[in-house]
């Protein structure tokens, strides 16, 4: 059975009330008792910052790609009456995309949505396409009129609306026996259609140990410096805390003064001013009346465990959620005898008439004065109130969605259909529609998933940099390679697409030259997979909106961290590029989304520690994993020949050459082989120096040196333009390769001349000993050119004697091996840390 | 009303614009007031508003065409 829960009450205002707590909650106990059934959460977009709360929420307990989002043009309000077209479009966008899922059950916890925002959660057609099950609150509002739904009061024909759209559901879910019999009393809803699904209260709502700082914390936060008689909720008139105020102004003076009365809760201003004018009127000190304003639910279980006695007076209500969280804490609650209370409580020794002040008095002093009283009510609450649980509540709703799902009645006799969807909005909107507003409903339109469902899956790669120009930098060898590897060997349920973005618009597009669809915004749905395999900072972070959008619908984003050196060595860029703010800046934006990969464990251990050190805040966990890179030098893909005006190497047999590899910069430690060579050139050594590499930046005083050095040509080479195939000969003809490099993100120059046999000297730094281990031949960290003169000595002594390491342990993959790690991180999650802030 | 232009982009930190006109129009008067101590990078698209037909998907672009064809055709 598969059942789409319509999230929004989790989205809207009702997020920060019971109604809202209601939602999730019941949604998490069916997520977690759904067994072989398939749930999908369904999520509204005009409530972008709602989203990734929620998705962090179902972390571990349902995929993301069983969250889905669907779009409209907003605001659809009903409040204002413009938003009229909008809201009904978005009411067809909602339906098809709802019928679109093909759901054997729609669920919908929280009908009365969409008067102050922009929610629209009406069952309209629905319900004659599969059956629509629906949360039943209560009907206070039609209970009293006179508070409601005078002449004045707004929102009314709203509320009549959606009493007509209740009536529609197949099923209803009360939330007490009281709305139960309410709903079949003056609803006429049918007996064997409307069950009662108690709410229960949240985990933490329970007695704690609070340790004496704790309490003073807490107690002076609030201004409370007496024992405190405690409600939390509303101040509507319906609450009935005029009552209350009247009540506790009646206790004998003695006890009154003993005690606060706080009323704690997310209240009207105007009616707060009024409540406060009774405490006045009837003697109450102005420091024994508290009105905290809302209050945290961390703050909240302190206050119900801390207080003297928990008074409810409220003459209506649904469930009477704060009764049962305070009874959780194992507060002495004292409440109004009317409505579902009753219920919750489950005696009658603790009730009062709400409309009695004389009778809240006497209760209040019964509690506040009889401590067998008292301490009976404290042991007896916590365990009542184990008894409404989410879980069996959930269990309960499930087995009343498998009957109803289980009756043929309602069997599926409808399928989506985007002409159907089409020809409704064009009747809403008279079949005038501008250029404008067709391009925006299309791309909503567009997000509607396909039906019968897709059977495989895209694996969005971003090749920006190497799309515009290839420099071919070790980055786009690394891009290069494996997106050859991915198009060649896509992972099964996969589709390959490479895909560019830009710094001038929103969106990535197409790469692959010979679609139909090179240049168009790529369509995406949840449960695809977004890699950031080049390295663009601008265009990333430009768009950044985008993959937003795309992580919020349930796609995976993740990207590859090549290193953090701009970050770690900023001295050696150009402080007028600020490439470590930008390097920055970009990391920044990477943590925001699901995951990084890195080409070495040391990256992927430097990175946790960056993030740890920016303290970067989260809802959901970031991921970070690494794996090896490829070198597949022995096959290059280079169709280069060997330049003609190459500079040719004698190589002499009988002659040690040390061989380099990497753009000219000053982080490689070219400056510092040179001079320990110029030192044994001078001490009549007869080795040679051959460095391959572009020229970089900041190295001008370098190149100087090379290019009117003494010995270039007799025993220095530098090859500033040598192609891939000459690369591979210098590798097959050099004695040994010198990695000085301060910082690598990984060290390929190792791995290529491992995998020619030659051996290595390297720098030991934790990169190289995490990809050559033992096996190459190591100089200090911070050596001074003399130390290295005398690393180099001592190596030519032990080559001679062949008692130097040997490279041929060192494990190399090849880039199939290194593309398949790679999609076995990203698409099955095998990561290494997970960070958690 | 340059200069108050001026004053609000000297503030800002990161400017999130809807559109590309918009943000081309920003850049050529921060071309004019080198001063303005605000970088390229900062101005940046947001996804919303200001869509065109070329920035639709292949898929949105085929919903696209069949609204205009019922939108343009016989209606009953």
């Amino acid at each position: 059975m598969r059942i789409v829960i319509d999230m929004q009450g989790a989205q809207t205002e009702s997020r920060f009330r019971g109604i809202g707590r209601y939602v999730s909650s019941l949604a998490k106990a069916i997520v977690s008792n759904r067994g072989d059934h398939d749930i999908i959460l369904l999520l509204n977009g005009l409530f972008p910052h709602t989203i990734e709360q929620i998705r962090a929420d179902f972390e571990g307990l349902l995929p993301q790609d069983k969250i889905r989002v669907w779009y409209a043009s907003g605001p659809v309000r009903e409040y204002e009456k413009e938003n009229e077209t909008r809201r009904k479009t978005a009411g067809c966008i909602r339906e098809a995309y709802i019928t679109a899922l093909e759901p054997d059950i729609l669920f919908i916890p929280s009908l009365f949505e969409g008067y102050w925002d922009d929610a629209v959660t009406d069952i309209g057609e629905l319900s004659v396409r599969f059956p629509v099950a629906v949360v039943f609150y209560d009907l206070i509002p039609l209970l009293y009129p006179d508070l409601y739904l005078r002449p004045d009061v707004i929102g009314k024909d709203f509320y009549f609306r959606k009493l007509d759209e209740l009536k529609k559901a197949t099923v209803l879910f009360a939330i007490s026996e009281w709305v139960k019999n309410e709903g079949i009393k003056r609803l006429s809803f049918r007996n064997d259609r409307i069950f009662t699904v108690f709410p229960a209260g949240d985990k933490q709502f329970r007695p704690l140990h609070i340790t004496e700082q704790q309490r003073n914390t807490i107690l002076e936060k609030y201004g409370i410096g007496k024992p405190f008689i405690l409600y939390t909720g509303g101040n509507d008139r319906r609450k009935n805390l005029k009552k209350l105020i009247h009540a506790f102004a009646l206790l004998p003076e003695t006890v009154r003064l003993k005690y606060q009365l706080v009323l704690a809760g997310r209240m009207d201003a105007d009616l707060t001013k009024e409540l406060i004018e009774t405490g006045k009127d009837t003697g109450i000190q102005e420091n024994d009346l508290i009105f905290p304003g809302y209050v945290p639910d961390q703050e909240l279980v302190l206050l119900y465990n801390l207080c003297e006695a928990f008074v409810f007076p409220s003459i209506c209500e649904g469930f009477g959620l704060p009764v049962l969280e305070a009874m959780a804490c194992g507060a002495a609650v004292v409440s109004s005898n009317t409505s579902s209370i009753p219920e919750v409580i489950g005696r009658t020794d603790v009730l009062f008439d709400p409309n009695d002040e004389k009778d809240i008095c006497n209760m209040l002093l019964k509690v506040l004065t009889d401590t067998g009283f008292k301490n009976e009510l404290k042991s007896y609450n916590p365990a009542k109130a184990i008894q409404f649980s989410w879980y069996e509540s959930a269990r309960k709703a499930i087995k009343v969605m498998e009957t109803i799902v289980g009756d043929r009645t309602f069997k599926k006799a409808y399928s989506y259909s985007t002409k159907n969807l089409l020809e409704n909005i064009a009747k809403i909107h008279n079949h005038h529609l501008t250029k404008d507003t067709i391009v925006e409903l299309s791309h909503y339109i567009a997000k509607i998933p396909g039906c019968p469902e897709r059977k495989s899956r895209n694996l969005f790669v971003d090749i920006s940099e190497l799309y515009h120009r290839d420099f071919g930098t070790g980055v786009q060898r690394v891009t290069k390679n494996i997106l050859k590897q991915f198009l060649e060997n896509p992972p099964s349920g996969y589709h390959v697409i490479p895909v560019y973005g830009k710094i001038d618009s929103i969106g990535y597009k197409y790469a692959n030259a010979e679609s139909p669809h090179v240049h168009c915004t790529i369509d995406y749905e949840a449960g695809d997979v977004f890699l950031g395999l080049d390295l663009q900072h601008h265009t990333t972070r430009v768009q950044y909106p985008f993959l937003c959008n795309l992580r919020a619908e349930g796609v995976k984003v993740v990207f590859l961290v090549y290193d953090l050196l701009p970050i770690q060595f900023p001295q050696y860029w150009p402080a007028k590029h600020f490439v470590h703010k930008i390097h920055e800046e970009w990391l920044q934006v990477v943590t925001r989304f699901d995951g990084a990969v890195c080409i070495s464990r040391a990256v992927a251990y430097e990175l946790v520690e960056w993030m740890k050190q920016k303290e970067i805040t989260r809802y959901r966990p970031f991921r970070i994993a690494w794996f090896p890179l490829g070198a597949d030098i022995r096959n290059p893909d280079s169709n280069k020949s060997i330049p003609e005006n190459a500079t040719p190497v004698p190589f002499d047999e009988s002659k040690i050459s040390f061989l380099m590899v990497g753009t000219l910069e000053p982080r490689k430690g070219y400056g510092l082989v040179l001079a320990a060579m110029a030192s044994l050139w001078q001490e009549g050594m007869n080795i040679n120096l051959v460095i391959v590499g572009k020229q970089g930046w900041l190295v001008e005083d370098l190149v100087k040196v090379l290019k009117s050095h003494p010995e270039k040509g007799n025993r220095l080479f530098w090859l500033n333009n040598a192609s891939d195939r000459l690369l591979e000969q210098l590798y097959s003809s050099c004695t040994c390769l010198i990695a000085a490099s301060e910082g690598e993100g990984f060290g390929l120059p190792i791995v290529e001349a491992a995998l020619h046999g030659i051996p290595i000297i390297a720098r030991d730094i934790p990169v190289f000993r995490e990809v050559a281990g033992q096996h190459a031949y190591y100089f200090p960290k911070d050596a001074s050119p003399e130390q290295l003169a005398d690393a180099l000595k001592e190596w030519v002594g032990l080559y001679k004697q062949q008692k130097h390491p040997v490279s041929s342990g060192i494990k190399t993959v090849t880039w199939k091996e290194s593309s398949e790690k790679l999609l076995d991180i990203i698409l099955t999650d095998k990561w290494e840390y997970t960070i958690k802030i | 009303m340059k200069k108050t232009v001026k004053s609000i982009l000297r503030k800002a930190g990161r400017l999130i614009l809807k559109t590309t006109v918009v943000r081309k129009i920003i850049i050529k008067i921060l071309n004019k007031a080198p001063r303005i101590k605000i970088r390229l990078r900062n101005i940046v698209l947001s996804d919303q508003g200001g869509m065109t037909y070329d920035d639709l998907s292949p898929k949105a672009r085929n919903v696209f065409h069949d609204f205009e064809k019922l939108i343009s055709g016989p209606r009953i």
